[in-house]
């Protein structure tokens, strides 16, 4: 409690990041009565200004190709319409990887973080994702089981879907558990066409699960089924930490925002219990410090990492909470592969609108859960993608590579081809290896001075496989709805087109979760083992990376730490 | 489909080429611009007026005017170039080296530079290097020229008010609740291996 003259002020709680997992804390604890000072690197949000929602290409001289640009020369942002501050490259915030190694690190720094840019896909995990090593039926012996079930998480997947608003059909398929849900919207043609192709191959495709309000909610309106929540959403209907958590945390007066800081590093007391944030405000590069009773790192799931690793004291000489050396292990991304078609039934279809809201209405789960016989381990969900997309700068590279010549014939190849593609692109379950890890780089630091991290990223013989079983299933369901295969047609080696490590960005696992203090950092409620005030709250603690994004989980997992924060708190335990 | 964070890298002839501008003319590329559209002529600002004027040719050659649609000029293919060589040093490089290419080669096999020639030289010019089966030596610049023009004429056209038109884009807009259209569902099952069912 703030204190007058020279003493220092010492927060309840400090929350180090906006994104999914230190949005739901701010909001979950303000509402239970706790104080939270969250600290954001990034910049503040103002939905009204920044988002691009409805512009089009023609709005501006260079269409969408960017102010310097990069549709063409390569770009350090993730899009010039999308929603702000997220970046592949952050001048001043370099990271590095090893040699031999592949890894692309998307970051946000913005409040929201990248709720305000993602695809709003909300999976629950499977009962058998939180014990893939020993599951009884389908347990594999690979990786790691939770220290906890998906009876601890359900509860709150509840809490989350029913606050956020999550559409979506109960459906009874064991690899997708059903939620609480609003209504699903109608399909699109494609979608119709991929339903039936993948019925032929006795594979389910389902309207998806999407954190996007089709009802009102909360004060929030349904969505307008603008297609563009990529850019962020002015009405909110879509699920963005910043809009749909933040914004109202603030308004109970008790949620203090601080943007523009980034933390450099935690300080422990003599008693080895967590007391101080040293931050850096990044428009004036001046260090400041706030004390704290309870810390909760949700900067991401690397980023956190770093600050834990960057936090090394005299209690703590490996960093906080990495007493066992485990923190930046475990590193794994989604296994990401895609395939295109062209769709002749598509061709000539009376123009309409097909926007709905963003992304596929329609997705499979993953089907094989049970098949003994598959040759790799876990699965992967697809992703599909179609319909009548606003022209953009480069929507039309396909057709322009494949027709080449120039004239009347390419303007007919551009004009027929518009809407007949169909995408589908595959998500699937990577499992953790020994050369896949960050850690920080001996050498280079950031503007700031805080050292960065490195990334060394591996796949294995398990991932190549998958993606083989993703190209021949892709190209199946391509051709079963009299479709054409115009992407990579016969790869020439199993799993050739994987994802390059970390553009799928579901990057997590750095410090993970276990029961066993030598062989994790954090226990179930992801505190520290080896230091009690401090909590992780965003993908970080994840054990294993199913084939389900990853945010619908970080919310839970957050507001579940959240309630025994605030439980621990009440008992004078924190 | 909209550029989002899973589409994010965009390949034309140049994708890894580095960008690199001052920071001052990223600025004014805006304004010149909209100063440009005020004003109903557009002045280029990185092309030469030679340049600018076969930049035109070849935008209104890759995307014709015809049956009373804009070709790629009226769609501001030409100003939608200069803009973008202003903002990116590479693209500047690539369209002047690569029209200084198409008016020597245009010299050396027609007799006169490119703007220079008739339709029938013009288009002979283009039928060499608009094909990637005529890869060669001397050609090989010239079609790697050529594929970036292409692509960025076809890019201007259809992010031009016009050409979204004629593609026949609907969205963007609010809906209530989201359905298409029965005709158009009628029409691709139809026409589907599902017409059966």
């Amino acid at each position: 409690m703030a204190q007058a003259g020279r003493q220092r002020e010492i927060h309840d709680v400090v929350v180090i990041g906006s994104g999914a997992g230190g949005g739901t804390v701010a909001h979950v604890l303000t509402r239970l009565g706790v104080r939270v000072t969250l600290l954001e690197a990034g910049g503040p949000l103002n939905p009204a200004r920044d988002f691009k929602e409805h512009k089009t290409p023609a709005d501006y001289p260079h269409r969408g190709a960017g102010e310097r640009g990069e549709s063409y020369t390569g770009r350090k942002d993730v899009g010039f319409f999308g929603a702000p501050n997220c970046y592949w490259e952050i001048d001043g915030e370099p990271y590095t990887v090893g040699e031999g190694s592949r890894f692309r690190w998307a970051r946000a720094r913005v409040v929201g973080g990248r709720t305000n840019h993602y695809g709003r896909i909300t999976l629950r995990f499977a009962d058998y994702d939180f014990q893939p090593r020993t599951h009884p039926e389908f347990g594999d012996g690979l990786g790691d089981d939770w220290p906890i079930s998906y009876a601890d998480v359900a509860p709150y997947y509840d809490k989350v879907e029913e606050f956020i608003g999550v559409c979506g059909t109960a459906e009874g398929i064991r690899s997708a558990p059903d939620g609480k849900f609003l209504p699903a919207p109608g399909i699109r043609v494609h979608e119709h066409l991929v339903q039936r192709s993948c019925r032929k191959l006795n594979i389910p495709c389902i309207p998806s699960r999407m954190a996007i309000l089709t009802r009102p909610l909360n004060g929030r309106v349904a969505c307008h089924y603008c297609g563009q929540c990529g850019r962020g959403c002015v009405t909110a209907s879509n699920y963005s930490s910043s809009q749909v958590q933040i914004f109202p945390a603030l308004k109970t007066g008790r949620l203090k925002l601080i943007t523009n800081a980034m933390a450099r590093e935690i300080e422990t007391g003599p008693d080895g219990k967590a007391r101080a944030v040293i931050y850096v405000d990044t428009r004036t590069r001046e260090e400041k410090r706030i004390e704290a009773r309870v810390i909760v790192v949700a900067a991401s799931a690397c980023e956190s990492a770093r600050l834990l690793l960057n936090s090394k004291t005299k209690t703590h000489p490996q960093g906080i909470a990495n007493s066992s050396g485990v923190v930046g292990r475990f590193l794994t991304d989604t296994v990401g592969y895609g395939l295109n078609g062209t769709v002749p039934a598509l061709a000539g279809m009376p123009k309409h609108d097909t926007d709905g809201y963003a992304g596929g209405h329609v997705y499979v789960p993953w089907w094989l859960w049970a098949d003994k016989k598959k040759s790799f381990p876990r699965g992967y969900h697809i992703e599909i993608g179609g319909g009548y997309g606003m022209p953009m700068v480069g929507s039309f590279a396909g057709v322009c590579s494949r027709h080449e010549g120039y004239g009347s014939s390419l303007k007919k190849a551009v004009v027929d081809s518009y809407g007949t593609s169909i995408g589908l692109s595959g998500r699937g379950e990577m499992i953790p290896n020994e050369k896949t890890y960050c850690e920080l780089d001996p050498e280079v630091v950031d503007r700031f001075g805080i050292p960065v991290l490195r990334f060394h990223f591996a796949w294995s013989d398990h991932e190549m496989k998958q993606v083989k079983h993703m190209h021949e299933t892709f190209s199946a369901i391509i051709e079963g709805m009299g479709g054409q295969v115009t992407g990579l047609r016969n790869p020439e080696r199993e799993g050739q087109g994987i994802s390059v490590g970390g553009t799928i960005i579901h990057e997590l696992g750095t410090v993970r979760m276990g029961r066993d203090p030598r062989t994790s950092a954090l226990n179930g409620y992801s505190q520290a083992h080896d230091c009690r005030n401090v909590f992780v709250a965003d993908a970080a603690p994840f054990v294993s990376n199913p084939d389900k994004n990853p945010t619908l989980t970080i919310c839970a997992l957050a507001w579940r730490t959240s309630d025994y924060i605030a439980d621990e708190m009440r008992k004078g335990n924190l | 489909m909209d550029v989002d964070r899973r589409g994010f890298l965009r390949e034309a002839g140049l994708a890894a080429l580095a960008g690199s501008l001052v920071e001052a003319q990223a600025q004014h590329v805006h304004q010149h611009a909209a100063e440009a559209k005020a004003k109903g002529v557009y002045a280029p600002r990185t092309l030469t007026a030679a340049e600018y004027a076969t930049v035109r040719i070849l935008a209104d050659m890759i995307i014709p005017p015809e049956d009373g649609q804009a070709g790629g000029a009226a769609a501001g293919a030409a100003e939608f170039v200069d803009v973008l060589c202003t903002a990116a040093s590479p693209l500047a490089e690539a369209w002047q080296g690569g029209l200084a290419w198409l008016d020597a080669y245009s010299r050396r096999e027609r007799g006169g530079v490119f703007a220079k020639l008739g339709e029938d030289d013009r288009r002979g010019v283009l039928d060499r290097i608009a094909y990637r089966r005529n890869g060669s030596g001397e050609l090989n610049p010239g079609i790697r020229f050529f594929a970036l023009a292409r692509q960025m004429v076809v890019d201007a056209w259809v992010t031009s008010a016009e050409g979204t038109r004629v593609l026949g884009y609907k969205g963007n807009v609010g809906m209530k609740e989201f359905s298409v259209p029965v005709e158009a569902l009628n029409y691709a099952l139809t026409r589907s291996p599902f017409k059966a069912e």
